[in-house]
């Protein structure tokens, strides 16, 4: 039956488009008041209408209210992964800024820029030598095993931590291990390079331990942290950072000549 | 203030600094939400956790090129919907299954005699759970981008111009595509709530 006011019928895209309520207040107006005059279209309104209250009745499995918390353990190693790269290409990005590598000081920048002047500079404004190179890496490899002896430490040692029952928050020392893992990674692949055996062999289980921490959950059981600690000490590895980083910083100070670095010249 | 009190722009902002700690309370506080969506679109709940999984990974990784203008949580969706949509096209490319969580089969599935009255009864819970089962079924065979420009805005009331950008369509091409899937779910279901039914039959001419 055609409604003697509205004539026209709407198309079933207007009376969708009327009920997700995507039409303007006038086109809207229309359409209701040809649906309340019309059989045929009331009934396909309806039908419409049952259709789209059926679809939002379709159930959704629920999730607790932890699915947030157990998301982000499943996804934090990549994300730490992705991190790390990230990092590193910032790094590699920060030496060639001149500005940067002047007021960056950072170790690893120093680091990159002695294996790397030569090779990558295309005027290397001042060579430098092998010693002065090696000089550079010892420093930067004392600091960074410094750094990561004290977070072992500040884990072994910290006996205040998980003894109450309630989980302990690692989240700072993690955020250190974090940042330890991207530098060490150069040192290690510098270590090795440089024919470094030894250190690079405590690097390499140094980034484990590292990695190791830094993908576990932040809140950790005291039975947990426990075993962390003994993990640390049964590999000897606190031991093996100390014994190495003071050879290094011997070999550094053997090889520390007057300053400035820019008097080598060989 | 807490991470869970701070507002997104606080958050991502420290997130997009490298604070892992920040990002991690942008991924506790979409999760569940992600979820919802990723579900409706997926129509699977393993396909869902993985759509969350890596929504929040792609995110991570464009984080430095999210405008702050924008709002975090429909930049977040707009990705997921993405991800949902591409896993529903890998699935039909490789003849897998579009939806494991449907029935296997409903065509011939007779619907109980009549509508049931308001009442609660045995008669009104199994017509539910076969409306619902054709539907799920129904759902299963839009394509891609009808099922999820459908589910953004019926079901998660996302705008026109947001599903456009989440699913890389125009905005004639979005309502066309939500056309389309509601006359499909409602072929679908017609035997329940069609004319057939209720005994009305239109007699006007659509224009």
């Amino acid at each position: 039956m055609k409604h003697p006011t509205h004539p026209h019928h709407p198309h079933d895209d207007q009376l969708i488009a009327r009920l997700l309520g995507d039409l303007d207040a006038s086109a809207a107006a229309v359409v209701d008041a040809h649906v309340a005059g019309c059989d045929a279209c009331r009934a396909a309104h309806l039908e419409l209408s049952a259709t789209l209250a059926a679809a939002a009745e379709a159930p959704v499995p629920q999730r607790d209210e932890d699915y947030g918390a157990q998301v982000w353990l499943r996804i934090r190693p990549r994300i730490l992964a992705q991190r790390s790269e990230r990092n590193g290409v910032r790094s590699w990005a920060a030496w060639l800024r001149p500005r940067s590598f002047a007021l960056a000081g950072t170790m690893a920048a120093m680091l990159l820029v002695a294996f790397l002047a030569g090779r990558h500079w295309p005027v290397p404004p001042q060579p430098i030598s092998g010693e002065v190179r090696e000089r550079i890496l010892l420093v930067a490899v004392g600091d960074h095993l410094e750094r990561a002896q004290m977070l072992l430490v500040e884990l072994v040692n910290d006996d205040g931590r998980g003894r109450a029952g309630a989980p302990t928050d690692i989240s700072q020392t993690q955020a250190k291990a974090e940042d330890l893992v991207a530098a060490n990674r150069l040192y290690r692949q510098a270590a090795a390079g440089s024919r470094e055996a030894a250190t690079a062999a405590v690097l390499d289980e140094l980034e484990r331990v590292l990695l190791d921490l830094a993908h576990r959950p932040s809140q950790v059981t005291g039975d947990e942290l426990e075993q962390i600690r003994r993990g640390i000490e049964s590999k000897g590895i606190l031991f093996r950072v100390k014994v190495i980083g003071s050879q290094i910083r011997g070999r550094e100070k053997a090889a520390t000549p007057a300053f400035p670095v820019k008097g080598s010249s060989s | 203030m807490g991470w869970m009190e701070a507002n997104d722009s606080d958050v991502v902002a420290r997130a997009r600094d490298g604070d892992t700690e920040a990002f991690r309370a942008l991924v506790e506080r979409h999760s569940r939400s992600l979820f919802h969506l990723a579900y409706r679109i997926t129509g699977n709940e393993n396909d869902a956790e993985d759509v969350v999984q890596e929504t929040f990974l792609r995110a991570y990784r464009t984080l430095p090129r999210f405008e702050s203008r924008a709002s975090f949580g429909t930049w977040l969706y707009r990705i997921a919907a993405n991800q949902a949509v591409d896993l529903i096209r890998s699935r039909q490319r490789h003849g897998e299954s579009l939806d494991a969580d449907a029935p296997a089969a409903w065509e011939g599935e007779a619907y109980t005699e009549t509508i049931p009255d308001q009442q609660p009864s045995q008669d009104r819970l199994l017509f539910g759970a076969q409306v619902q089962r054709r539907m799920s079924a129904a759902m299963a065979q839009l394509t891609p981008n009808e099922r999820a420009a459908f589910v953004m805005r019926h079901q998660e009331g996302f705008s026109i111009d947001d599903i456009g950008q989440a699913l890389g369509l125009r905005e004639n091409a979005t309502k066309q595509s939500i056309f389309r899937a509601v006359q499909k779910l409602r072929r679908a279901l017609s035997p329940a709530f069609g004319p057939a039914r209720t005994g009305t039959t239109p007699t006007g001419t659509k224009s």
